[in-house]
């Protein structure tokens, strides 16, 4: 095949496969803790993360990561503190964090990293660190639902009798805040900052219309996220599209498949 | 008897508004405590404190001898049905599924045949109707066969079915000498199953054996009526 004969294309693929299993598998969680809006927020907030990361002179996946970190934390800071809505919170640092990016962008020479491609990634940004990243959060994500499972699926369906049961639902929405935020972080120089949400929200959205178990769900997800991730990879390269776009494109239209075949 | 719980002395509020005041009493294996008042006298605020959800601002909680259990051991020896629980119908899990997530040490099987789920198993949870709904919640709590059981008005939710189920899981319980804890407005079940009876008002409290020829009395002073609406209650 054609495509694996560039170095670039195996990067992007075996990034695709990575990507499309931890994306789908923690969509899962964001779509049915309703989180979906915050891993948008924190998507958008790298515009602000990227600019700095490169004003910096930093790598800008090592940078964005403890970014992401940071910033999710802060926002959960002032969601416990003050008597705001989630929702109000995010669109206020929402707000306030592209408009700082994309000001810090247009005073500064972005150098190796151009702002299209910022906002909808590009393959040819893929470096060996940025696989290791997510091949490594994989597999930190795998152990993390093989020992805690349960314990998250109770948190997202029966809140209210996980703290009863002594549960620490807190904690389980911390980590799931923590590794949303460092999955985004880690997808943005392959589908963007304004596509990587899509990708978390898509394929686990599709998954959910058309399932009867869990068990269903965690095996359709996947699926449907790695088809997405390597079939959008393969067409940009055959049509000549951008990356991001296309990946999105596929998943949406695995969603619109799915949509006659919902199980209620 | 061994002590499930004992609660000396709590205070409980939100933020400088005090629910509770100054309330003891004690459960133990095979009692079936009745938690009455009227609405906003603090009985869900109470079971909220004797799980720990709510701190106690002064007094003591001793479950099972202990002031502080770990994690693992509330989620083995306690299961709490909430008063009204609205569940996420758009959330695929089967029923099974559900039912799995609780520890359960029990024949599941008996329960299933108690609450008529067993042909519902393979459903999404989302696919049930109300009544179902509220039975599956009831055998989550139940199939893992805790040592305390906690119910916030459960016969105040269901339909007449799962209303007899209750009765029924709870005289299966105490016949088990199983430990439960009752918020119910049904004086019907206070009178079937209950050993001893907390009634809170506003102005006080009492703790009192469910034969105590004094229980009406106190009832009908708690809640403001007759003796003779008491039965009504």
């Amino acid at each position: 095949m054609e495509i694996l004969d560039y170095p670039f294309m195996r990067s992007a693929l075996f990034m695709g496969l990575v990507l499309g299993t931890l994306f789908s598998l923690i969509g899962i969680f964001v779509v049915t803790k309703g989180m979906s809006f915050f891993s948008d927020f924190i998507a958008h907030s790298a515009i602000l993360g990227g600019a700095l990361a490169v004003i910096a002179g930093v790598e800008p996946t090592l940078f964005l990561i403890p970014y992401s970190l940071a910033v999710a934390f802060a926002i959960s800071v002032v969601w416990n503190s003050f008597p705001l809505s989630r929702d109000t919170v995010l669109g206020v640092f929402y707000g306030g964090t592209v408009a700082a990016g994309i000001i810090l962008i247009s005073t500064k020479e972005l150098g190796q990293l151009s702002l299209i491609q910022f906002l909808f990634g590009d393959i040819l940004l893929i470096r060996p660190v940025d696989i290791w990243l997510a091949s490594g959060l994989l597999v930190v994500f795998i152990l993390f639902l093989r020992l805690k499972l349960r314990g998250l699926i109770k948190s997202s369906f029966l809140p209210e009798i996980s703290v009863a049961e002594g549960i620490n639902v807190r904690l389980y929405d911390y980590a799931l805040i923590s590794l949303v935020a460092v999955t985004v972080a880690l997808s943005i120089k392959l589908v963007g900052v304004i596509l990587a949400n899509a990708m978390v929200v898509i394929p686990a959205a599709a998954a959910k219309t058309v399932s009867r178990s869990f068990k269903q769900f965690m095996l359709i997800a996947p699926v449907i996220g790695v088809f997405s991730f390597t079939g959008g990879v393969t067409l940009s390269f055959y049509l000549n599209l951008p990356s991001g776009p296309s990946v999105i494109a596929v998943a949406f239209v695995c969603f619109l498949i799915t949509l006659p075949f919902k199980r209620m | 008897m061994k002590v499930i719980l004992s609660v000396e002395d709590i205070h409980v509020g939100y933020n400088h508004k005090a629910v509770i005041e100054g309330i003891s009493f004690s459960v133990k294996d095979g009692d079936v405590l009745a938690v009455i008042g009227p609405n906003g006298s603090g009985k869900t605020t109470l079971l909220k404190a004797v799980l720990g959800v709510i701190p106690v601002k002064s007094g003591k909680v001793r479950l099972f001898g202990k002031e502080r259990l770990k994690a693992s051991e509330v989620e083995r020896l306690i299961a709490y049905i909430p008063q009204r629980m609205e569940l996420d119908r758009t959330f695929p899990i089967s029923l099974k599924e559900m039912l799995g997530l609780s520890l359960h040490r029990a024949s599941i099987d008996k329960y299933l045949d108690m609450l008529e789920l067993r042909g519902l198993l393979s459903k999404r949870v989302g696919e049930l109707s109300g009544g179902e709904m509220q039975r599956a919640l009831l055998a989550y709590a139940v199939v893992k066969e805790p040592q305390l059981l906690i119910m916030d008005e459960p016969t105040s939710w269901v339909d007449v079915k799962g209303a007899d189920c209750v009765l029924c899981i709870m005289e299966e319980f105490k016949k088990k000498g199983m430990a439960m804890i009752v918020v119910s407005h049904d004086f019907s079940v206070i009178k079937s199953v209950a050993t001893s009876v907390l009634g809170i008002g506003h102005e006080g409290y009492f703790f009192e054996p469910a034969d105590s020829p004094q229980l009406e009395e106190k009832i009908a002073s708690l809640f403001g009526t007759t003796h003779h609406e008491v039965c009504r209650i």
